[in-house]
């Protein structure tokens, strides 16, 4: 019989981060590793909001810190941004709104760092979830994968699919959350073709990232998606209608979905 | 054929429980398949598959899985007329009433064999237009919560957000009020 996780919820960024730890390492190790990356969290809520005046985000944005003189975590942010910009064709953009935001990646590069702390003390198997966008390291005991639910977008109650997923992130970008908060960099409007955007990748960052910028492309989201080696995903529209790659159909749960080999290339 | 209908069954029982209705049908399935939008057939054709969009110059064909695939495929002829027993009770569809929502209007089909339901359409969507048309064509698994918990699946996380939109079960109870569940 394994012993269940270690859990500990912590409100941050606006939503709540979760942990769930699987170790048999010690209450006191367990509970340092767990304050070091509650810390971290909080650090970066200081850091990267926009709605804080004070936050070195906004300082950068008005002009008052340059580039040069940022922190090394807020120019790192900065290189993402202008990488992630070119990976996704403009779609990811940290100045949609006017202004420097770039809320779309500090949570999931952040809920990354955090994951590494806990790896960093020892503790390889656990799942952190910053609101429902979530990384996965080493897996549950006794089991080959981490059994992840993508919730889905019309039904209260009910998923889009089971997924088995080995180490890695599962991020779920929607409309039906905040309402149209991701806005089409190229029209200045809130996107709102897809009602949800799931994509699973080696890393909350990038899972995150790019499924916040499909969300974005709208229609043109599943051509894009299936040109990204290394990532699954699954869209689904306000009528309850999608699209999912075939190595997303892969990673389903028996007994759960479609099974192997269903899915194909969207249409070119 | 059979089995694709009896999981479409079970699945709107699954949903018309979400909804606070008793359902007569069997609980052993536990999702249920949308229609093609746009449809005007309540009943799942050719052996489960999700056919194509009809609109006309989107090449939908190649995209995506049909998740009614999990079913068989079908020997017997899909027209259920010919090939159900004659003992089956005639289908009637009735339709829910058009809610406006954050896309747009949804309106949602009830096909009742009886009184089992045997599928949920959405033949009306305001929101279905031509940038979406692509990937309009394949209806999205709904897995029921519980029907999967009482499989013994547990999950380590759910990934997503909790808001969800009411319009579409608001016009699915009205069409099952106008059926008389």
């Amino acid at each position: 019989m394994n012993p269940g996780p270690v859990v500990h919820q912590e409100a941050v960024m606006g939503t709540v981060v979760s942990f769930a730890v699987y170790t048999r390492a010690p209450a006191l190790a367990i509970e340092a590793a767990l304050r070091e990356a509650v810390e971290w969290l909080h650090w970066v809520d200081e850091t990267f909001s926009p709605y804080k005046a004070a936050s070195e985000v906004n300082r950068f944005d008005r002009g008052e810190l340059s580039a040069g003189d940022c922190s090394p975590e807020l120019a790192h942010v900065l290189a993402l941004c202008s990488r992630l910009s070119r990976a996704t064709g403009g779609y990811f953009d940290a100045w949609a709104s006017g202004r420097f935001d770039p809320s779309g990646v500090v949570k999931g590069w952040s809920v990354d760092r955090a994951s590494d702390i806990l790896v960093d003390h020892g503790l390889a198997d656990h799942v952190v979830d910053g609101g429902g966008d979530i990384r996965l390291r080493g897996a549950p005991p006794g089991q080959p994968c981490w059994t992840v639910a993508v919730r889905h977008p019309h039904a209260r109650q009910a998923y889009s699919a089971v997924l088995c997923v080995p180490e890695g992130a599962v991020a779920t970008s929607g409309t039906y959350e905040r309402g149209q908060h991701v806005l089409d960099p190229f029209t200045g409007q809130p996107a709102a073709d897809l009602a949800a955007v799931t994509v699973v990748g080696p890393d909350l960052t990038s899972a995150d990232a790019y499924a916040t910028a499909a969300l974005a492309m709208g229609a043109k989201a599943p051509a894009w998606l299936a040109g990204l080696a290394g990532y699954e995903s699954q869209v689904v529209t306000p009528e309850g209608r999608g699209w999912w790659t075939p190595g997303f159909a892969r990673l389903q749960a028996p007994g759960t979905g479609a099974g192997p080999g269903t899915g194909a290339a969207p249409a070119a | 054929m059979r089995r694709a209908l009896i999981a479409t069954m079970g699945t709107a029982a699954g949903l018309v429980a979400l909804l606070g209705y008793k359902s007569s049908g069997p609980a052993t399935a536990h999702r249920v398949v949308l229609g093609p939008v746009g449809t005007t057939s309540p009943v799942p054709a050719q052996g489960g598959q999700a056919g194509p969009a009809t609109s006309g110059s989107a090449p939908t064909a190649k995209a995506g899985p049909a998740p009614t695939r999990s079913a068989p495929a079908a020997s017997a002829p899909a027209a259920a007329g010919t090939s159900a027993p004659t003992t089956t009770p005639a289908r009637r569809s009735f339709v829910g009433q058009l809610v406006q929502y954050f896309y747009g209007d949804i309106q949602v089909e009830v096909t009742m064999q009886g009184s089992r339901i045997v599928s949920i359409t959405v033949p009306q969507n305001g929101a279905a237009d031509a940038r979406s048309q692509m990937i309009n064509s394949y209806a999205v698994p709904i897995l029921e919560q519980e029907a999967l918990a009482a499989q013994g699946l547990n999950f380590n996380a759910v990934t997503g957000a909790t808001f969800t939109s009411d319009a579409f079960a608001q016009s699915l109870q009205s069409a099952l009020q106008a059926a008389g569940k």
